[in-house]
């Protein structure tokens, strides 16, 4: 059989390594060196979702009250200090989705579970992959994702966290705001000599396994070869990681004057502290694009709360819909908390760092086991929409993909669609 | 109108790869299902009939079809919008196939549901159908669209490679190097529901691979301590805790009084001061809204006089440090302890204010190995039956910060204490400190809580119930020659050709067959001579170099090559693999390996010896956790932290002898030929002396599981009367009719309701009325959408209602709305099965059930088939299915029949190879 050595392929990768931009931001702080340099203020974007939906009758603002004419539910009133900063959509969602549990499997990809024959289960890439794909080479980490540790049993849906690859698997989140921080901000044990070999180690090591691979693949039959490509890929990733990694070897990681996290946070703390690292990992440039699958029952627990996320889900007047409006106005105050601290963060220009990020907020699930009308609430200068406004949109299935197409355009990543996408929403950007 | 699907996505190989020839493009040709079937075929489903296009149709994938009458349905109160001229909102029905034979087919008639589901179809505006025409259109379409569903995402029986689980990485890795590893940190398997062997679930992404190499780092580390210090001298600890404790206990106590002591002459001082004259309003007004205990702290506050420090504390805060409002409590326990027999030979596990946790640690020095903590322990004579166990575990500090790992009942009396035997395995980053206490709940504060209730109720503590004369720690122990012997990985010789002796060795063994490549070997090499060339020890280089062998493919998957004729490895070690991690979840043994390479296995008879003997093997108790627990879906047990102020016996030792009880009772019923009727109802349980407490049957003691016979008029026997399964069918708080319902369709009856539906309207509107259970959900079945779904199981769930949350039972229920009332109701289980017989109460709704074992045995020879073979089941597969349950039926069900069949089944020995199809059937 004819297969490129890996030495050929190992080639190509290290000439594309030559392609991945140095990182442009000294370790002093990129303050300093983006006035002389790079004017741009790089754009950045985060995604962040819930699982299982909030409270209907309380969350949404009244329908009929539009533009900037609105006022907040209850559910939302905790944002009422940044009322000018973000807008919320109804009408949006997924046309594919029929998993009444699935709160943010399919939510930044809008994904046909079904769309291949013989398969049960397909997924496609998500808008958050699509932009950093564009962004990534830019930063020591091309995106983060985020990831609660109860993901299970949040209505979360299948899937380690938002983002999947363009192959549609999942990527891995980190879960806890301590793994979080060692890798934004872990000391490196070793000198860069040292981890220059262990690169050049870790490319033997990676070698070895490739002739194993290959070894065993070549006597299988095509369908198990078929399977046997996730390993090579997942090599594969890896040496386009390793690549990076060299050119970024002599630059070490930022300074955190943030402290080390606890082990294991309540759920309200454990959302805190991975906005501040998310804030963290934003400002030092460490990736320019984060999503967050936030947690949920230990957000409960920690309110007390003692009924499992989906009883909640399926709240009935008492108890139990007094839990789920408690959560929905302690999510809502997690955000407000969230935007007070992007925007206290300055940039070079006097600007804040929320005129540079898209946020977004929401969820697959709008409430009960409702897939239409996805609760979404949009945040920050990043995308340049127009805030401050409540945005009832007239077609009631406008698929969730267009806000993502939208936010991903006014991002400046070239994008024709996304998804199901059929178009943008003009609304956001216009008067 | 169907928009395009994002196929772009779906079908785009990474460029790179394009140019890798072992990457074949994506998957291989649909290949048609052929099956010499001479009648038609109705596939039976969901309890219904579906219809399907015939089988004789060869040549295709069977198709789900909606049954013609409901043309009509579309026609009635669709087509008027949405046919070829109006199509409203871009939709036509008037030409909708009945046959959901394409993706864009289903898609459509998912949406009709959907719509007709949430209400918003027909128009509010529109004509509507009747209630029964309605349910009767949404049972059957959400029926055909799951049946469309499973036969659309058919696999077509094909099986194909896959990589370990966690729970085979975790056992593989035990009998390769002899250590346990953490795979916590590797990410979960499995994907959209089916079982952790599903292929397709098990996928591996680079973090994957990286978290691979460390534990693999780990695992060698671990391995060469406890090689290294194979061998060394066993040491052994004994501690007399009375030694330390009670000189420790005369000091809290005397502390403890002197406070008292100091507190009185005090309050006594302010009780005079008081009085005075000068300041009698002062005290009249001070003691008005406050408590007594306030009124002293706050009068040095206030009053300035006299001061605290003459009476030798610091200030008043420093009086309520002292914590004298406990301190007549605790010296009051005291007073109880030492009146108990026996202080003076031990120590008794007593409340948390005396001494509640008893901990010792295994010197550092020690080597890594196993250890026994041996207890000699009595339970005193007046402590009830619910008090006489103790929990062993990691303390981590704190009252109720306890990791338990096993739970113990106490039967030594103080005349005639027990000996209590734990082992534990102490490793690199394993914990060397271990912990007795007595069984308690977890949730923080109820101790302190238990206290103080105890002094309310009673005015004294509660009883100290354990006692423990002393402890020993001993080991670590010499290896236990059942377990399977450990790789070698100590060099005679240590340089290259040393290192490359012990890489060769792992590989050999850890690739189960498959040789592993020279050229993999050299690489290797080259890896742990940098490595020495760097300055690394001999035993650091060649750690790096054996961790990757724990990474590779064929290490990590089960691998199985194409062309058997090479012998490489030969086919009969390919199945005795298949069979090991079927039956075990871990490599083949030693004895295993022994018959299978001469092609032994072959012989369907020695195969047959062979499948019994890995039956019997207590490391079959892999398969009854790790499939047990998957096929009930018993993580629902892990979803809730019961409400032990309601529910106080369901602690977690409690809920781990429930969930044990499941897989005991499955054991026992395979090793002593019992039937899987016995799962469905029996005379007899398997339990042990916890879960006897539990079900508050008597005569029943000690840890290990047993049979026990039962009453003719015992609601226990059975899945449906286990603690395990009833606490599943509820929220932690309150018994679940509904959760119960689902899980006795889809496991016990074969009758899975449909998914949860997207978008039906919940009901609300019965706030503020005081309902039974029986009322509230009666609601159900006055919608079409709800009724459609809740008539399959509400009516089972009710059945069941004499079980409380944590599986009581009891005979009235009891209904609490804050602000409206109470309501106390005798339940009434009496309903009907789905399409079935009716039932006065749960006796009889058991009986019912019993009678369905041949649909229950469908359903776990499905399940089972779908485990062993590593995919989902296909409709391929549907003769053999029928056969296994024939052959099993001829044997009256025994469970260990099932076993023998599948592992006999063509589909259980087809070759991995493109093509072959493992449909042919069937019986040895």
């Amino acid at each position: 059989m004819n297969t490129p050595s890996a030495f050929s392929r190992r080639h190509f990768l290290r000439s594309a390594s030559a392609l991945i931009a140095l990182p442009w931001m000294p370790s002093l702080g990129w303050r300093a060196f983006a006035a002389t340099r790079e004017p741009a203020i790089p754009k950045r974007m985060i995604a962040i979702a819930f699982g299982y939906g909030i409270t209907n009758e309380t969350w949404f603002p009244d329908p009929k009250k539009t533009g900037v004419d609105y006022e907040l539910s209850p559910g939302l009133k905790p944002l009422e200090r940044h009322k000018g900063r973000i807008t919320i959509i109804q009408g949006l969602s997924n046309k594919f989705s029929n998993e009444a549990h699935w709160g943010s499997t399919f939510y930044l990809t809008g994904a046909n579970r079904y769309a291949v024959p013989g398969n049960n289960f397909f997924n496609s890439i998500s808008a958050d992959q699509v932009v950093a794909g564009r962004f990534g080479a830019e930063t020591r980490f091309a995106s983060l994702q985020l990831n609660s540790s109860d993901n299970k049993e949040s209505g979360h849906g299948p899937g380690e966290s938002l983002a999947w690859n363009k192959q549609g698997k999942s990527l891995a989140g980190i879960e806890s705001p301590l793994k979080l921080y060692r890798k934004l901000f872990g000391a490196d044990e070793l000198s860069p000599e040292a981890q220059q070999r262990l690169l050049t180690e870790n490319r033997s090591i990676l070698d070895s396994v490739l002739v194993e691979a290959k070894g065993v693949s070549a006597r299988v039959c095509a369908e198990d070869r078929n399977k046997l490509s996730e390993y090579l890929e997942s090599i594969r990733e890896i040496e386009v990681r390793l690549a990076k990694d060299e050119a970024w070897l002599q630059r070490p990681k930022p300074k955190s004057d943030l402290p080390l996290p606890p082990e294991s946070p309540n759920g309200v703390e454990e959302t805190r502290l991975m906005q501040r690292l998310m804030v963290a990992a934003l400002r030092t440039d460490s990736t320019r694009v984060i999503t967050y699958r936030q947690p949920h029952w230990n957000l409960m627990k920690a309110l007390d709360i003692d009924f499992h996320p989906h009883d909640v889900s399926h709240y009935i007047p008492g108890a139990r819909m007094e839990a789920s409006q408690k959560r929905d106005v302690k999510m809502s105050e997690l955000l407000a908390e969230f935007i007070d601290k992007l925007a206290e963060v300055k940039e070079a220009d006097g600007s804040t760092l929320l005129d540079h990020v898209s946020l977004s907020f929401g969820s697959n699930t709008r409430t009960v086991h409702f897939l239409d009308n996805c609760p979404t609430i949009v945040a920050g200068g990043g995308a340049g929409i127009r805030h401050g406004r409540h945005l009832v949109l007239s077609d009631k299935q406008t698929p969730l993909c267009n806000l993502w197409l939208t936010l991903m355009q006014g991002l400046g990543v070239d994008v024709a669609s996304h998804g199901d996408s059929t178009g943008t929403l003009s609304q956001l950007t216009s008067a | 109108m169907v928009r395009s699907l994002p196929e772009s996505a779906a079908c785009s190989p990474d460029p790179v790869f394009q140019r890798d020839e072992l990457i074949v493009p994506q998957r291989a040709q649909e290949r048609r299902i052929f099956l010499k079937f001479s009648s038609p075929m109705t596939f039976k489903f969901l309890g219904g009939m579906v219809f399907l296009v015939p089988f004789h149709l060869f040549g295709e994938a069977p198709v789900a079809r909606m049954d013609p009458k409901h043309a009509a349905f579309l026609r009635d109160y669709c087509v008027e919008c949405h046919d070829a001229r109006k199509h409203k909102g871009d939709v036509r029905l008037d030409d909708l196939s009945l046959a959901m034979d394409t993706m864009q087919r289903a898609d459509l008639w998912q949406k009709v549901l959907a719509q007709t589901n949430s209400g918003e179809m027909p128009p509010e505006e529109a004509k509507q159908p009747d209630k029964a025409r309605k349910i009767e259109f949404l049972a059957d379409l959400s029926e055909t669209l799951v049946v469309a569903r499973k036969a659309l995402g058919d696999s077509g029986a094909r099986t194909v490679i896959r990589r370990l689980n966690k729970r085979e990485y975790r056992n593989t890795i035990r009998d390769l190097l002899g250590v346990e590893v953490d795979v916590a940190q590797l990410p979960q398997d499995g994907g959209a529901g089916g079982f952790d062997t599903a292929s397709n679930a098990l996928t591996l992404s680079s973090d994957q691979f990286e978290s691979y190499l460390a534990l693999g780092k780990k695992a060698i580390e671990g391995a060469l301590a406890l090689q290294k210090a194979g061998g060394a001298p066993i040491q052994k600890f004994h501690k007399e805790p009375e030694g330390v404790y009670n000189p420790y206990f005369a000091r809290i106590l005397k502390g403890k009084e002197e406070a008292v002591a100091k507190y009185t002459q005090w309050t006594q001082a302010i009780d005079q001061l008081a009085a005075s004259e000068e300041y009698a309003d002062k005290a009249a007004e001070m003691r008005k809204n406050r408590t007594s205990r306030k009124f002293y702290l706050e009068w040095d506050r206030l009053v300035g006089k006299p001061s605290p420090k003459e009476f030798g504390f610091k200030d008043s805060a420093d009086i309520d440090f002292w914590g004298v409002s406990d301190a007549p409590n605790i010296i009051k326990a005291f007073g109880d302890y030492y009146a108990r027999p026996s202080t003076d030979q031990g120590v008794y596990l007593a409340c948390h204010k005396i001494h509640s946790v008893e901990t010792y640690t295994i010197p550092d020095r020690w080597p890594p190995g196993e250890y026994v903590y041996r207890y000699r322990i009595a339970a005193a004579d007046d402590a009830p039956p619910e008090r006489r166990f103790v929990q062993f575990g990691i303390h981590r500090g704190g009252i109720d910060n306890f990791d338990l790992m096993s739970t113990h009942e106490v039967t030594g009396t103080l005349q005639n204490p027990q000996i209590l035997e734990v082992r534990v395995s102490v490793g690199a980053d394993k914990s060397r400190a271990y912990s007795i206490r007595e069984k308690k709940r977890v949730r923080r504060g109820t101790e302190a809580v238990e206290f103080t209730r105890s002094f309310e109720k009673t005015g004294h503590a509660p009883i100290p119930a354990i006692w423990v004369d002393w402890c020993e720690i001993e080991g670590p122990l010499p290896k236990d020659p059942s377990k399977p012997q450990a790789v070698s990985l100590l060099s005679a010789k240590e340089d290259a050709a040393g290192a490359r002796e012990v890489i060769q060795r792992l590989a050999n063994r850890a690739f189960r067959g498959t040789t592993p490549q020279p050229e993999f070997i050299d690489r290797l090499e080259n890896v742990f001579q940098s490595r020495v060339a760097q300055g690394d020890s001999f035993e650091a280089a060649l750690t790096r170099s054996l961790s990757v062998v724990l990474a590779s493919p064929a290490f990590l998957y089960l691998v199985e090559p194409e062309n058997l004729e090479r012998r490489d490895p030969p086919p009969g070690v390919l199945l005795a693999n298949r069979l090991a991690y079927f039956l075990w979840s871990a490599p083949p043994d030693e004895e295993l390996l022994r018959v299978a390479p001469t092609g032994g296995l072959a012989v369907p008879a020695i195969l047959s010896a062979q499948v019994d003997r890995l039956l019997s093997s207590p490391r079959f108790e892999a398969f009854a956790h790790g499939f047990l627990h998957q096929w009930l879906d018993m993580d629902r047990l892990e979803f809730f932290e019961f409400d032990t102020e309601k529910h106080r016996p369901f602690d977690d030792s409690a809920k781990e002898a429930a969930r044990r009880e499941v897989y005991e009772t499955f054991l026992y019923a395979l090793r002593n030929k019992g039937s899987l009727r016995d799962l469905l109802s029996s005379r007899y349980l398997v339990i042990n002396g916890l879960l006897a407490n539990l079900y508050g049957m008597e005569g029943v003691h000690g840890d290990d599981f047993r049979r026990v016979e039962l009453p003719a008029d015992s609601p226990r026997g059975g899945l449906l009367g286990m603690a395990a399964t009833l606490a599943m069918g509820s929220n932690g708080n309150d018994s679940s009719p509904i959760h119960r319902g689902v899980w006795v369709a889809r496991h016990l009856l074969n009758e899975p309701p449909p998914p949860p539906p997207a978008n039906v309207a919940q009901i609300a509107r019965l706030e503020k009325q005081l309902l039974t259970t029986r009322e509230r959900f009666a609601a159900h079945s006055e919608d079409a959408q709800c009724a459609s779904c809740h008539r399959r199981f509400d009516g089972i769930g009710f059945g069941l209602e004499n079980f409380d949350a944590i599986g009581r039972w009891r005979i009235t229920d009891t209904y609490e709305k804050k602000g409206v009332g109470k309501k106390e109701w005798v339940i009434d289980a009496s309903g009907r099965l789905f399409r079935g017989a009716e039932f006065r109460d749960y006796f009889e709704l058991r009986d019912r059930i019993a009678q369905r074992v041949e649909s229950f045995a469908r359903q776990f020879t499905e399940a089972l088939l779908a485990y062993a073979l590593g995919r989902p089941i296909s409709f391929v597969d549907e003769p053999l299915i029928e056969s296994i349950v024939a052959q099993a039926r001829a044997r009256n069900y025994e469970v260990r029949e099932f076993f023998q069949a599948v592992a006999l089944s063509p589909a259980f020995h087809a070759p991995h190879s493109s093509g072959v199809k493992s449909a042919q059937n069937t019986t040895r």
